[in-house]
């Protein structure tokens, strides 16, 4: 394993008395996991950096064991407004989750640790996050993972999506529903899913939603061939959420 | 080579947390040297839990069948308009080690965990509410361990509380006693200055 710049912890998994498994999103090496020992005995003053959706510098280091150990790890930012927000703590967890899931493991993954990064910036500032916000990182990832959902052409007759409309994950995305049979969505609601895509996350907080609002969540699951784990909490907190 | 029920042995004892292959097989074959019979009265001790052990139909710590409620709750000189939420039956042991506290408690069994799919369901957050209904509450503790699963799990429980009108406190973070500043980590440092208090 290469040396790794920056890195954001995905999450931990406890090994043994004292150690933990740590899952990081790298922009070099895309997904990986390192072996952080005597971390949870207290008696390394940086294993408090070791959070979900903290941006560390690790420090690590090759051994005959499986994984590379982390040496040391100094946090480069620590969430903070998420860990008093649950809304927050909550789209950290999904976001994180939707970042790593779409990486390459031990590949480049660039666009994607970037985008995470914004995630993480995005949480931090003042307004209230909206599931837009959610959406344009859903669409943005599902880009840069190569997945680009079709949401202005219809993949199967090449010509602009117009209601009747319907989201078909099979065929790529939006189509006609004279092309494939799938279930309904607006045209409108694809163009604004575009729109999201193309707008930089910052300035899609307090946008409208498109919906169904778990459309794109449904199309990155269907490509990944497994659940997010952090969705039913996502979408319980959504539930809950006045907004 | 080793024979099947040994083997069965090790693939059970690493199951259990911190325990590894190298290490269970360890265990297996040091239980297996001991003079009389440790591994029938370990498989007796652990059937006899499996038996008489349930959760408190109060505040779901875990208690015998012969004492449910659990002492805690049966005791009449708690105070009842206190409750502390905690994340695992264990830190009941821990505040109450430090006789300080005398309100009555709720163990949740976990905390939320959105990245290892650990949803309210699986906490016993239902029963919370359902005591906070029936019992003269008037403070709730949350006492969740101060790592993202358990703000995640008090920032919801909180939400959840909000109608109730119940006050809702969450403990304090910071330093630890006896250590010194130099070499306390920038975390808890920093949360420790956020939550400085004013002394009179």
């Amino acid at each position: 394993m290469s040396a790794v710049d920056l890195a954001i912890v995905v999450g931990t998994i406890d090994f043994g008395d004292h150690d933990r498994v740590v899952r990081l999103l790298t922009a070099d090496q895309g997904r990986v996991a390192v072996m952080a020992r005597g971390v949870r005995s207290g008696r390394k003053p940086w294993a408090t950096s070791l959070q979900t959706g903290a941006l560390i510098r690790p420090e690590l280091k090759r051994t005959r064991g499986a994984l590379p150990l982390l040496v040391e790890a100094s946090a480069q930012q620590l969430p903070k407004r998420p860990r008093e927000d649950l809304d927050r703590l909550t789209a950290l967890a999904y976001g994180i989750e939707l970042c790593s899931a779409l990486a390459p493991e031990h590949n480049e993954a660039e666009r994607l640790f970037k985008l995470a990064c914004a995630w993480l910036q995005v949480l931090e500032v003042d307004e209230p996050i909206t599931p837009s916000s959610r959406q344009a990182l859903e669409a943005k990832a599902l880009t840069f993972a190569g997945f680009t959902p079709a949401l202005v052409l219809c993949p199967i007759c090449r010509e602009r999506l117009t209601d009747p409309c319907c989201f078909s994950t099979s065929s790529g995305g939006g189509v006609h529903a004279a092309c494939a049979p799938a279930p309904r969505v607006s045209a409108d609601a694809l163009l604004r899913l575009e729109a999201l895509r193309r707008t930089p996350l910052r300035d899609t907080l307090g946008v409208r939603p498109a919906a169904p609002l778990y459309l794109l969540t449904d199309f990155a699951e269907w490509h990944l061939g497994a659940g997010l784990k952090s969705r039913p909490m996502l979408e319980e907190v959504e539930g809950l959420s006045p907004t | 080579m080793t024979s099947d029920p040994i083997r069965r042995a090790v693939r059970q004892l690493s199951r259990l947390p911190g325990i590894g292959e190298k290490t269970a097989t360890r265990l297996v074959y040091w239980m297996l040297t001991q003079p009389g019979d440790v591994p029938a009265q370990l498989a007796s001790a652990l059937q006899e839990l499996d038996a008489s052990i349930t959760e408190c139909k109060v505040c779901c710590t875990l208690t015998t069948h012969d004492e449910d409620p659990c002492r805690l709750c049966a005791r009449g000189d708690r105070d009842d308009t206190l409750i502390l939420v905690v994340e695992h039956p264990q830190d009941v042991l821990a505040f109450e080690r430090t006789g300080e506290y005398r309100g009555r408690y709720h163990v949740l069994h976990g905390a939320l965990s959105p990245l290892d799919g650990i949803t309210p369901d699986q906490l016993r957050i239902r029963p919370l509410l359902e005591r906070l209904r029936a019992e003269t509450v008037t403070e709730v503790v949350l006492a969740t361990d101060p790592n993202v699963e358990g703000d995640a799990t008090a920032m919801y429980v909180a939400r959840l509380l909000r109608p109730i009108g119940v006050r809702t406190t969450r403990l304090a973070h910071g330093i630890s006693v006896g250590t010194e500043i130099e070499y306390a980590d920038t975390v808890s440092l920093a949360r420790a200055f956020e939550y400085r208090r004013e002394l009179s």
